[in-house]
């Protein structure tokens, strides 16, 4: 099968008056539909970087990234939000929920602009959050606030889920439900998922890790018996 | 002194992010100071140089105009209580052909050798009379200039029939005739058509045939003087020479315009700046408030490292403090050198007062530097409070959003559902917050107000143009004849080729009495079935001049407390009638709305009935068979002998025309600040919406908004607060227009205030222009928020 994914070669310069920042140095990788992939690497190993150029957020210097047949480092910016609106769904370590907007209204407003979205009230509750739908993220916890915020990418029906840290402002309890939630939408709705973060044991999770160290592809393994959330201890 | 440093760079860097920002409010400040010193200096130049020009050359306090009277009769009027210093002259009003064109001129009597009169003039160029030729002339500058005289040069003015022949040795300007016009119903002077001529008196007597005589008598009182009893003295003694009547400084033509003028400057610099400074305290406020929010975190961080409040507060008064020294410079310069100026230039086309040269008085600008500054500072301070009071470690964690809850609006479900999700975030936004959405709406409310405020006062005058010179004043020609004339006389005038018709008018001053309480006023007698003046009462109707009795202006009908339907006592300036004895007990049968001048109205059956004189006239109204034939007709009524003066409504017009253009720029003046005022304020806002919702703006981009959509969701919300901050002053700003424009008016002028409803549409429009421009400007703050950087920090 084809991959889904297939990131070759990507470079990501920075430049900032003289000094020339590579965040990325020459990283390739493949995912394929309905993997579960966690990207590890200590902080300023480049894995956001990758991350946001792999959700048309970010252009590579040089390098291509095809997805679902496209290459989109050649996009422009109108391609890159139209790639943005129909195939990523995005969940950030800060949940970035509109505060004006219901829990409920949060994820109609993603789900309204796609081609064919998931009805907003059953992610919702797939989330558990059936009941606090009417509720606005000032009303929530951190852990629900991060639902809201999967259901939101959920419901987008994407290609593919990017989630960037999504345990780093939750404690230790929380953080494994929504690994946990991550591992059934990926498992129920075949979704694929990048997960990013620099905490090891969560590469058990995974059916890909990769590995990136000084904007360097250390090493894409694949683990062919991924534990469930419950039994990784950290 | 390195810590200074640090600060003043952080201060100059975070200046440079935000340049648009700081060039807004900087803006308002100079707007609100501008206006400020402009209106106040200009104000300054004119009524200041004016008291004073009219003390230093003794502009008189009390004038009479009279028929013929020996001189001697001065030194019997010196003799009453109250009474400085008297002047008699002899005063006429006389044709003359220039190179230019034909014009009128006043002859008026100076003493053969310079001494201190009343109503002295000021010698601008050349001398004054000298030895023994009668026939020289001082003239006046205005008239000179605009005829290109030379000194030395000979003007033939036409006296009694005859050429005479006048040297030019002089040009001066008198307080007398700061506004150089021949008679109240013209707006404005035309130095072309009219001016000012000295003779020698004992020239003029000669010429005029009035040896030892005087025709016009003017007085200065004492201090303490009871100014009505003077007056009431005077009218005896002189009232067997034909006096028409007493006028008092106050209700002397170019004294009382004058005044008027500077009355009317005053309200509006008492107003106007307030307005501007009120709205940039409020633009001023709501910036720094939430700049300085926006800075909480650091202000925090500053406070854990150990920075007490005060260094903190200091640090982050330097930007308000910038803006108010900054802005009151510049507004201080533009308003002194430019506005002022410019309306300095104004007034020295219309009035003949040396006004001062445009200078900054410091009396003037640091009231206003002071206030901007204050405005500016206090702000900043508020602002700053509320941030410093908390513990740093309070302020260094995220501000807590605001509790989100349902709006009542959320309540009508019908409603609610069908709206889609932009304007959903954009409501609950407008009314989560709701103090700064008020503060918003405050900016545009007070910019709607100026600019109704500026097209009440186009549309009012356009209206004064048009009622005064298509409804009132209808005839083409207007004469003046000069002495009275019975019926027949006019009938040599209608037989003249190209004229439709003629009206006799027979205009005289009278003193109407209600008890205790008495005016001087003119009366002006027309046909009933008038078709040239047009007469109209308070609610615009049109009415007939009474058979029975006269109309009365209506302040008049206040001023003196009469009711439609009361008697009154009239007093006739009427040569052979105005004794007491002659009183004649009239009926008011209404009031009549008058723009320009005060007369009374009534029927010319009427006034023959009081004066028993048989059917009289001093003036006639002429309408033309056509436009075409004013000049011809003008030249065959100039060799009527009989007729002194020609008035023709199409010079008039044009005239006048001239005028209001300058006004113009005035007007224009307002507008432009309120356009500044409205664009000012959305950009702040807009702005700081736009850093302080980066998050939301980054989220959506993430999510796939296109920009257009991004860019409409900011813009919606700005469109909302703009047209309901620009209905809500519809309101206000018809209130204070209307304010405005009654505090112009005076005796002898009125200006009626009207805003027409098209007005209020384009105040609207120009509302949303101005909101577009500032939200075309910010389109590029919006694409520029960076997705990546926005969404990495926990705030």
């Amino acid at each position: 099968m084809k991959p889904i994914i297939a990131v070759k070669n990507i470079v990501k310069e920075y430049v900032m008056g003289e000094v020339i920042i590579r965040a990325v140095d020459g990283i390739s990788f493949e995912v394929d539909v309905g993997e579960l992939v966690v990207v590890l690497g200590p902080s300023g190993a480049g894995k956001s970087t990758v991350l946001n150029i792999l959700g048309g957020m970010d252009f590579p210097t040089s390098g291509e990234v095809w997805v679902n047949g496209k290459d989109i480092s050649k996009f422009s910016r109108n391609e890159l939000t139209m790639y943005r609106r129909k195939n990523i769904g995005f969940v950030f370590q800060f949940y970035n929920l509109m505060p004006n907007l219901t829990a409920l209204e949060n994820v109609e407003i993603a789900a309204q602009i796609c081609d064919e979205p998931l009805d907003p009230v059953s992610v919702l509750k797939e989330v558990g959050l059936y009941e606090r739908m009417g509720n606005f993220p000032a009303q929530l916890s951190g852990g629900e606030q991060q639902r809201v915020s999967i259901a939101r990418a959920v419901a987008k029906n994407p290609t593919l889920l990017l989630c960037d840290e999504p345990t780093g402002a939750l404690d230790y309890m929380t953080g494994k439900s929504i690994l946990k939630l991550l591992r059934d939408v990926n498992r129920e709705f075949k979704k694929t998922i990048m997960i990013i973060t620099h905490n090891s044991p969560l590469a058990q999770m995974a059916d890909k890790v990769v590995r990136i160290k000084n904007g360097k592809g250390e090493s894409v393994e694949l683990n062919d018996s991924p534990l469930p959330i419950e039994r990784i201890e950290w | 002194m390195v810590v200074m440093w640090i600060f003043l760079k952080k201060f100059y860097r975070d200046l440079r992010e935000s340049k648009g920002q700081f060039i807004s409010v900087l803006a308002v400040v100079i707007i609100g100071v501008m206006f400020y010193t402009a209106l106040y200096s200009a104000l300054e130049g004119l009524a200041g140089a004016g008291r004073r020009y009219f003390e230093e050359y003794r502009l008189g306090d009390l004038w009479g105009s009279l028929y013929r009277a020996p001189e001697e009769v001065v030194k019997r009027i010196e003799g009453i209580p109250g009474i400085k210093m008297v002047t008699g002259r002899v005063v006429r009003d006389v044709r003359i052909s220039m190179e230019k064109r034909d014009a009128m001129v006043r002859l008026i009597s100076l003493p053969d050798k310079r001494t201190k009169v009343v109503n002295d003039i000021q010698l601008k160029s050349g001398s004054y009379f000298s030895g023994d030729a009668g026939n020289q002339c001082i003239v006046s500058e205005d008239f000179f200039k605009a005829h290109r005289l030379k000194m030395g040069q000979t003007i033939e003015p036409i006296v009694n029939g005859d050429r005479v022949k006048l040297k030019v040795v002089g040009t001066a300007k008198s307080p007398e005739y700061t506004y150089e016009v021949r008679e109240a119903s013209e707006l404005i002077p035309d130095s072309e058509r009219f001016g000012v001529v000295y003779v020698k008196k004992s020239y003029l007597q000669s010429v005029l045939d009035f040896r030892g005589s005087i025709n016009d008598v003017s007085a200065l009182l004492e201090q303490e003087a009871d100014i009505k009893k003077v007056k009431y003295q005077m009218e005896k003694l002189l009232a067997p020479y034909g006096l028409s009547g007493i006028v008092e400084k106050k209700d002397q033509l170019s004294y009382s315009l004058f005044s008027a003028d500077v009355r009317s400057l005053e309200s509006l610099a008492a107003v106007f700046p307030m307005l501007f400074f009120i709205a940039s305290a409020v633009i001023i406020y709501i910036t720094m408030t939430r700049m300085i929010e926006n800075q909480r975190m650091l202000m925090g961080v500053l406070k854990a490292l150990g920075y007490g409040n005060m260094d903190i507060m200091l640090h982050y008064q330097t930007y308000p403090l910038l803006v108010g020294i900054l802005g009151s410079i510049i507004g201080a310069l533009l308003g002194v050198f430019i506005v002022g100026e410019a309306l300095l230039d104004m007034f020295n086309m219309m009035y003949n007062i040396p006004t001062g040269e445009a200078a900054v008085r410091p009396g003037i600008v640091l009231p206003a530097s002071i206030l901007a500054l204050t405005f500016c500072v206090a702000a900043g301070w508020n602002a700053c409070r509320k941030e410093l009071n908390l513990v740093p470690s309070e302020s260094m964690r995220p501000k807590p959003p605001a509790f989100g809850k349902k709006l009542l609006l959320e309540n009508i479900r019908l409603l609610w559902q069908n709206i889609n999700f932009s304007w959903k975030m954009i409501l609950r936004n407008l009314f989560r917050y709701k103090k700064r959405s008020a503060m918003a709406s405050v900016g545009i409310i007070f910019s709607t107000i100026l600019l109704l405020i500026a097209l009440g006062f186009q549309n009012s005058m356009d209206y004064l143009m048009h009622e005064q010179f298509y409804e009132i004043q209808r005839f083409d020609i207007k004469i003046n004849l000069s002495g009275m004339v019975n019926a027949d006389e006019l009938n040599y005038i209608r037989s003249i080729d190209h004229i439709k018709s003629v009206e006799p008018v027979m205009e005289s001053g009278i003193e109407i009495e209600n008890g205790w309480r008495r005016k001087n006023i003119g009366i002006m007698s027309l046909n009933s079935e008038s078709e040239l003046y047009g007469v109209f009462d308070r609610a615009g109707n049109p009415v007939m001049p009474p058979d029975d009795g006269i109309l009365i202006p209506y302040k008049l009908m206040n001023n003196l407390g009469i009711q439609p339907g009361n008697k009154v006592y009239l007093k006739f300036f009427y040569p052979g009638k105005n004794e007491d004895k002659d009183k004649k007990s009239v009926t008011v049968k209404g009031a009549t709305s008058q723009f320009i001048g005060e007369s009374a109205i009534c029927s010319t059956d009427y006034i023959n009935y009081l004066l028993r004189e048989g059917v009289v006239a001093n003036a006639a109204y002429i309408e033309l068979e056509g436009p075409q034939y004013e000049k011809k007709v003008m030249e065959r009524l100039k060799e009527i002998l009989t007729v002194s003066t020609i008035q023709s409504k199409s010079e008039i017009m044009a005239n006048t025309e001239k005028t209001l253009n300058s006004m113009k720029s005035i007007i224009l003046y307002m507008v432009l600040g309120a356009g500044i005022l409205a664009f000012a304020v959305i950009y702040n806002i807009t702005s700081i919406n736009i850093f302080e919702r980066r998050r939301e703006i980054a989220t959506l981009s993430v999510l796939g908004f296109t920009s257009r959509e991004l860019k409409s969701l900011v813009f919606n919300e700005n469109f909302f607060l703009s047209i309901f901050g620009a209905l809500v002053g519809i309101i206000p700003g018809r209130f204070a227009a209307y304010s405005v424009i009654m505090m112009q008016a005076s005796d002898t002028m009125y200006i009626p205030a009207v805003l027409n409803p098209s007005s209020y549409f384009i105040a609207v429009f120009m509302i949303i222009v101005f909101t577009v421009t500032a939200n075309l400007l910010l389109t590029g703050k919006i694409l520029s928020v960076n997705m990546v950087e926005s969404l990495k920090s926990a705030e």
